[in-house]
């Protein structure tokens, strides 16, 4: 393996047993590269495995065969798909969550996470709990709680679908110009073109069941990207290109 | 929403929170359980004799303190206990049987009756008497005062308040039966205050005790006419007694000589000393009986001069005849089962029941 | 809480307890006309006071058996639901045995005891654990099942042992459904205390009222009773107390879903 990718998987393969039957092949040689502070998306038809992927990143599932190669000791921050966060806790103290859990002192993890608050949108909010704060703002704190976790790799599974359109234009918005600043490497699971398009560096089409990536596109729109970056032709035709693999590869 | 609610600061650490409210129920429930040696328990102060070991002995009651138990509480008050070395703790009432109790061997002695005792001693209980109480009867059968029934025959379709014992039925058809009535009632099973229904008109009679109901129906100006059951030929019951197990005499045997000796002495000085007895009685249990002065006072009165002494004026004897005139009554009306509950095919020994082995030498002299 | 909140919040209960106070004192007066059977409430209150020592004499081991049977119950009951959310073998073992304690008829057992145990605070501690405990296992055992599968999962990702799992996800989460079980028990816990002081004791509240019930003084057992029933309501307010001290945002959740309507 290369050293260049933070993240890399090499022939993943992955099945679930199925008493009485043959097992149920879910993976089938996945590869994915992920590069230092980029954005890889990754997209797929339904019920193509996403979620196993997700989880075998997360370390949370041991695959089949394959390998999953994450640069350093600490592995991937996760996001779930719904923000989760305790509501017995305030947004401070679940921010501080995945840093309590790895051993810091609550004292020293607050003083950690207090600069990122301003940056989330949430500055003022750290005291409040989670039934106080509209669903944008819980997304944020969700990420906040991920990004507090200090890993090389974060990786958001749909962390927008639950939210409005309108709120999640908003928040795609300002997690590209909030990346721009800091630069994380992410792996972003969805099944939005657009958001997928507009976000990032590349995108990662998975084949329906058993999965593996059948086509990888560099999306090399200029950044920092912004409202404007919706109406670029070559953004029109990049979601064009997607949508016609993604149709091709279901079908 | 882009304000905070309210930005104020940090909430309470609820992780403190916790323990503090576990430390305080944990500091309650300590102590609770260290606070129990003072306030109740040790009611009896360990009258220390010249060092001598006191011999631990418990009696459970067999209701709330009253006149029957006059003797115990003087002999208590008046340290005849602690003089013949004997630590008493007074086990009171609750709903579990003094019978069971001490064939259980959880009370050394208990108060029990007659019927009672025979019935746990032929259902296969270690139980045994020891002491007469009450040598005369201390049940009989009421009606209102008012009542148009001036003989027991008159019962006869009438509805009866009882308390479910298997002795009533045939106790009360028998009476009716000797003052010429055909024995045939209706039976309810009240077990609650039985001239509180015959004035509330759920029932036509009862069998309340002269010493004590009979006594509160007159305080409260709803009086009782009362039959005496012995006038008509029904054999006179032991209503108070002292029983004992027989795994217990045999262990302790002199402690139990000790403490009959004792007893006997307190029934002896409450039959001579009513008033005296009486107020040592309340002073005993003056949470209970303070309520109620005058009806134990008249009840003292009544146990002194009727109660307490045989014919020959002596305190606690039991007599042969007697105890087998009541278990063959018994025997012969199919109340008495075995452990199974199958009426018993031979009438029970009454030398089993009962013994005089244990009283002073003054009284079985 | 304002006052003129708290003042909204209690005005009806207080008001239909008059109107049951008035309509008994009127009942006994003018009605029953018998203090033996009914005793009016004036007279409940003022034989009550009278004999204020000989019920806080007994009160007293029967507040003490209330508290020490429902520590042990709690106790036990946090045991039980724990080792019954790490053990699904333990679930299936102890369950069915919980369900069964809560049918055992106290009333009927309570002699049993008795005999068993003898008289002394042993029986009656758990016998108010007897009574108690299936309302408190069951709630917390429910409260640990509810806890969400993905919060599970974001905390392994993170590295979480099981027992940090539970300690900073499962049991919090439970906790609004361990007081509504709180609450159920607490009630049931003097009532408890007082059917094991019938079976046999040396004072309590339970034999206070059977000798008050065989010297005649109807006006006494109510008293008791009162004082009973005070208690009930004083362990009660105590348990939303704690569960406002403990569970703080649970009020953000019901003025948080109020302000999105």
């Amino acid at each position: 393996m290369t050293t260049d990718y933070v993240l890399e998987t090499k022939g993943l393969t992955h099945e679930y047993a199925r008493p009485g039957r043959s097992p149920l092949p879910v993976l089938a040689g996945l590869d994915l590269q992920v590069r230092e502070g980029e954005i890889a998306a990754v997209i797929g038809p339904s019920g193509s495995g996403k979620s196993t992927l997700l989880n075998i990143l997360a370390d949370l599932d041991k695959p089949s065969g394959g390998e999953v190669r994450v640069a350093g000791e600490r592995g991937v921050a996760y996001m779930p798909q719904k923000d989760l966060l305790f509501p017995w806790r305030t947004i401070e103290d679940n921010a501080i969550l995945g840093l309590e859990v790895a051993g810091v002192k609550k004292k020293a993890a607050r003083e950690q996470v207090a600069p990122l608050f301003a940056e989330f949108g949430l500055d003022g909010f750290e005291y409040v709990y989670p039934a106080q704060l509209s669903g944008g703002m819980r997304q944020r704190a969700a990420l906040l709680r991920t990004v507090a976790m200090n890993r090389p790799v974060l990786l958001l599974d749909e962390p927008f679908g639950a939210l409005d359109s309108l709120t999640r234009t908003q928040m795609q918005l300002w997690l590209a110009e909030t990346w721009q600043r800091h630069g994380w490497t992410i792996v972003l699971v969805t099944h939005d073109i657009r958001e997928a398009v507009f976000l990032s560096d590349s995108v990662h089409v998975l084949s329906p069941r058993p999965a593996r990536v059948t086509r990888r596109f560099e999306i090399d729109l200029p950044r920092p990207r912004g409202a404007g970056t919706f109406a670029l032709p070559e953004f029109a035709g990049l979601e064009r290109q997607l949508l016609d693999t993604l149709l091709g590869s279901s079908s | 929403m882009n304000s905070p609610p309210d930005s104020g600061s940090r909430p309470p650490n609820l992780t403190r929170r916790s323990l503090v409210a576990l430390g305080l129920g944990a500091g309650v429930t300590v102590l609770a359980a260290w606070g129990g040696g003072r306030g109740s328990g040790a009611s009896n102060t360990q009258a220390a004799n010249d060092g001598v070991q006191l011999a631990d002995v418990s009696l459970a009651l067999d209701w709330t303190p009253n006149t029957n138990h006059t003797g115990v509480f003087v002999a208590q008050q008046l340290g005849y206990f602690a003089q013949r070395g004997i630590n008493l703790q007074i086990v009171p009432y609750g709903s579990t049987a003094p019978e069971t109790l001490i064939s259980t061997h959880k009370a050394d002695f208990g108060i029990s009756y007659q019927d009672g005792l025979t019935e746990a001693a032929v259902a296969g209980g270690d139980i045994v008497s020891v002491f007469a109480i009450t040598q005369k009867t201390d049940v009989c059968i009421g009606v209102r005062a008012d009542s148009a029934i001036k003989n027991p025959a008159q019962l006869d379709g009438k509805v009866y308040a009882g308390y479910g014992g298997p002795m009533e039925v045939p106790m009360l058809q028998y009476v009716i039966r000797a003052a010429g009535g055909t024995g045939q009632f209706k039976d309810v099973t009240l077990n609650t205050d039985a001239y509180q229904a015959l004035y509330a008109g759920q029932a036509d009679f009862a069998m309340p005790e002269p010493t004590w109901e009979v006594l509160q129906a007159a305080l409260v100006g709803k009086p009782l006419r009362t039959f005496d059951v012995t006038e008509y030929g029904f054999p006179a019951i032991y209503s108070a007694i002292i029983a004992s197990s027989s795994h217990y005499l045999q262990h302790n045997a002199d402690v139990a000589k000790r403490f009959l000796a004792a007893i006997e002495e307190g029934y002896a000085y409450a039959a001579a000393h009513p008033t005296e007895a009486a107020n040592l009685l309340i002073q005993a249990n003056q949470a209970v009986l303070g309520t109620q002065v005058q009806l134990v006072m008249q009840s003292a009165q009544l146990e002194a001069s009727q109660y307490y002494k045989d014919s020959n004026g002596q305190i606690g004897y039991q007599s042969a005849a007697r105890w087998q005139a009541l278990t063959d009554f018994m025997f012969k009306n199919g109340i008495l089962t075995d452990a199974s509950g199958k009426p018993i095919k031979a009438a029970p020994k009454e030398s089993t029941l009962f013994t005089n082995d244990y009283l002073p030498a003054s009284v079985t002299a | 809480m304002t006052p003129n909140r708290l003042i909204r919040m209690l005005w009806p209960p207080v008001l239909l307890a008059a109107v049951l106070i008035v309509g008994w004192q009127l009942a006994a007066e003018y009605g029953v006309k018998n203090p033996q059977v009914l005793p009016s409430p004036s007279q409940v209150v003022s034989a009550g006071w009278g004999q204020r020592r000989a019920i806080a004499h007994n009160a007293w081991p029967t507040l003490r058996e209330t508290e020490l049977g429902f520590a042990f119950s709690f106790a036990v009951s946090w045991i039980l639901a724990t080792a019954m959310d790490f053990s699904p073998a333990a679930r299936r073992a102890v369950y069915p045995l919980l369900v069964a304690s809560q049918t055992v008829p106290i009333i009927a057992i309570a002699p049993l005891f008795v005999v068993m145990f003898g008289f002394g605070i042993g029986p009656k501690i758990l016998l108010v654990a007897l009574a108690t405990f299936f309302p408190l296992a069951a709630s917390l055992a429910a409260g640990f099942a509810n806890a969400d599968e993905d919060a599970d999962r974001l905390m392994r990702s993170m590295g979480a042992s099981r027992w940090r799992i539970f300690w900073t996800m499962r049991v919090p989460g439970a906790l609004p459904f361990f007081f509504t079980g709180l609450r159920v028990a607490i009630t049931y816990a003097i009532g408890g205390a007082i059917f094991a002081e019938y079976a046999g004791a040396e004072s309590g509240l339970g034999i206070y009222l059977q000798q008050m019930q065989q010297v005649f003084r109807t006006d006494l057992v109510f008293a008791t009773v009162a004082v009973i029933a005070i208690g009930s309501i004083v362990l009660f307010a105590l348990t939303y107390l704690l569960e406002r001290w403990l569970t703080p945002w649970r009020r953000h959740e019901r003025t948080g879903r109020e302000a999105a309507r």
